[in-house]
């Protein structure tokens, strides 16, 4: 049987689930924690999920916003990829910068040792761009120093043990106790399947007319962002509208938008409208309500594996291991 | 339902074809701006708030001896918009197809011009060059015409601010109502000796010496448009960019996207404007704890091309700010000491 392959032709490739004991690596391609205490608790949490932190040399720099110079966590991540004893690589923080590291990565050599890639928030440049070089699904899951609550840190550890044979996500459970289903808003109602990209709009628009962009083909593009004025994340929105990516995808799936509102712009709708009509116009299935962001109490979703939205029910299914 | 592939492979038929290098495209210089001649406004983003500013634009367009058609749908609002995409986009044609209009500008920026894209008639905007004046969210409807249709856009004060500084007015007469060469740009005078006003109009990042075409806008929306079919074309230009309340990481984020692109080191030179309200915190937004400014941010990625780069002039959001014309040769030379900018070529004709 011929191994899948991704929407552009390309062998997709997965990493092998973590054991009890592996060496992982945690890195900042970003921003800098914003602690030393940060940096403990992290690894702590590393150390309770049952695996061995091994801990970048850059990740308490300083430069600017960022932890050390772009080259210099580049640096950290290919100094992981190139140990084949570290078996995965998890993003301690978000913020901004990871576009800094993208053309400085040992592509070939993650491609030849696929390991767990996992981060999110401004890490979403750096998990697409990797996906889209390589093939390797990579996970949209908290950046470390986010797994705060029992259910996040539960989540992520099946997601990275690979205890769940298959994973499902529901905007039920963004809002388990709410009346009136919480945020769960349906623009053009349907069922698909297609390819999951996605995570942080601002930072997965970043890749695009870059090398780095990867395929919208049939794929199901799940968006969350945080702390964003509504026009500007209209302005993302349109680049994938006018780009042509809403109208290749099969679906749209969207997450938290934690603190994304008019900011100081005048009569601006929210982000439901405002996208929703472009969606309506392209009658493209899509769904509000999801479980992914960047903050706690948010799922783990993989990067570059087939799943089948059911927009009226708000369910995700992924309908294949995202790990070998 | 709309196809927006099928609306823009309809562009593509029409000969407007970005695969055309913009420099073997012809260069269209529209008339010049006259008394008597009347302007077309319309609103393809944002419209105006204060319903009421509109006055000041007619007491300025008629002190020039200008005209005016007003579009059908500018009064309108949908969201933050001035009405709905169909709204304007009507209004855009049909003050292109318009014969009695000679010049298009629209009321004001904010947000929503390129949403206007996919179904844009560049075959109409090419068969009838009119001056365009705008900036702002209007640099995305400048980069495709310019790139499309090869006529000279004016990245400049729109109706509504025109007049905001003498400066400002100096310079929009000289680049629309005029046939000549904009020629040298000088600063403006400091009302104050004291107290100077940062950033200095001309902060060397690179030395060089270039002469070339111009191109470029508010980099806000060169990122919105930057993997689509109306992304711009760099090759060989003076990139001159501004923004306006964004955060020191904002912008780093879009030049290293530019960066990442090659557009920042296929350009011959750049120019970035004072960025006004780009201190950390003035956007009011995603504001980080730890801080660069802007102008590390320029120096570290842009220091390093072996292109003269220049920040500070006036060319952005500030009450004092230069027309550019993009399309037209003008020559950039940067030293410590010295920085000259001077636009060789006239823009209408």
């Amino acid at each position: 049987m011929t191994a899948p392959t991704g929407p552009l032709e390309m062998k997709i490739i997965k990493a092998e689930a973590l054991k009890p004991g592996d060496r992982v690596g945690l890195a900042c391609p970003a921003s800098r924690p914003e602690s030393t205490a940060t940096l403990s608790r992290c690894v702590k949490v590393v150390e309770e999920l049952g695996f061995q932190p091994v801990v970048g040399e850059s990740v308490l720099k300083i430069q600017g916003f960022m932890a050390g110079s772009g080259p210099e966590r580049a640096a950290d991540l290919n100094r992981f990829i190139e140990d084949d004893s570290i078996k995965a690589i998890f993003c301690l923080t978000g913020g901004y910068g990871s576009l800094h590291v993208l053309p400085f990565l040992n592509y070939r050599k993650l491609a030849s040792t696929p390991k767990l890639i996992s981060g999110c928030d401004d890490n979403t440049s750096l998990i697409n761009a990797i996906y889209s070089q390589t093939g390797l699904v990579c996970f949209h899951a908290p950046n470390v120093d986010q797994i705060k609550t029992k259910f996040t840190f539960d989540r992520f550890r099946n997601m990275v043990t690979g205890s769940e044979e298959t994973q499902s996500f529901s905007t039920r459970e963004a809002c388990p106790d709410v009346v009136g289903g919480g945020d769960h808003y349906v623009p053009v109602n349907g069922t698909c399947e297609g390819t999951l990209i996605g995570g942080n709009l601002t930072a997965l628009v970043s890749l695009l007319g870059t090398k780095f962009e990867p395929s919208f083909e049939n794929s199901l593009i799940f968006l969350e962002d945080k702390n964003e004025q509504n026009g500007i994340l209209d302005r993302w929105f349109t680049t994938l509208y006018i780009a042509g990516h809403l109208q290749s995808a099969s679906g749209v799936a969207f997450g938290y938008f934690e603190n994304c509102n008019p900011k100081q712009s005048l009569n601006m709708l929210s982000i439901v409208d405002t996208f929703g009509d472009r969606l309506k116009e392209l009658a493209k299935p899509s769904c509000f309500g999801f479980p992914f962001g960047q903050g706690s109490d948010t799922l783990g979703v993989p990067i570059g594996v087939r799943a089948r939205i059911n927009c009226q029910a708000g369910t995700i299914e992924v309908l294949e291991r995202p790990l070998a | 339902m709309v196809n927006v592939k099928e609306a823009q492979s309809k562009q593509k038929q029409n000969k407007d074809s970005l695969d055309v290098d913009i420099s073997k495209r012809t260069i269209v210089k529209p008339r010049s701006l006259r008394k008597g001649d009347t302007i077309g406004i319309i609103a393809p983003a944002s419209p105006l708030f204060e319903h009421g500013d509109i006055e000041f634009m007619y007491q300025w367009l008629q002190k020039l001896g200008l005209r005016y058609k007003l579009g059908k749908h500018i009064f309108e609002t949908y969201s933050d918009l001035a009405g709905t995409d169909e709204a304007r986009l009507e209004d855009f044609h049909s003050m292109w197809s318009d014969p009695d209009v000679d010049a298009i500008v629209p009321i004001r920026g904010g947000n929503g011009a390129a949403r206007l894209l996919p179904h844009l008639d560049f075959e109409l905007i090419r068969k009838n060059p009119k001056l365009f004046i705008g900036y702002s969210d209007i640099t995305a409807l400048h980069i495709p015409i310019h790139q499309r249709t090869g006529l000279v856009t004016f990245y400049g004060p729109m109706a509504a601010s025109f007049y905001k500084a003498s400066y400002t007015y100096h310079y929009f007469v000289k680049a629309v109502m005029s046939n000549k060469p904009i020629g040298l740009i000088v600063d403006p005078v400091a009302s104050e000796v004291w107290n100077p006003k940062y950033p200095p109009c001309r902060l060397v990042i690179a030395e060089g010496k270039a002469k070339a075409r111009l191109t470029g806008g508010c980099m806000t929306l060169i990122r919105q448009l930057m993997g689509t079919p109306y992304e711009i074309d760099t090759r060989g230009k003076i990139l001159f960019l501004e923004d306006l309340e964004e955060e020191p990481h904002s912008i780093d984020r879009y030049l290293s996207q530019l960066l990442l692109a090659d557009k920042l080191q296929q350009a011959a030179g750049i120019m970035i404007a004072e960025c006004i309200n780009c201190k950390p915190g003035d956007s009011n937004r995603n504001s980080f704890h730890l801080n660069y400014s802007v102008e590390s941010v320029l120096r570290e990625r842009l220091g390093n091309l072996g292109i003269p780069v220049v920040y500070g002039m006036r060319f952005g959001h500030g009450n004092d700010q230069v027309t550019m014309p993009l399309g037209v040769m003008a020559t950039l030379e940067a030293r410590q000491n010295k920085v000259r900018f001077k636009i060789e070529e006239n823009a209408a004709h």
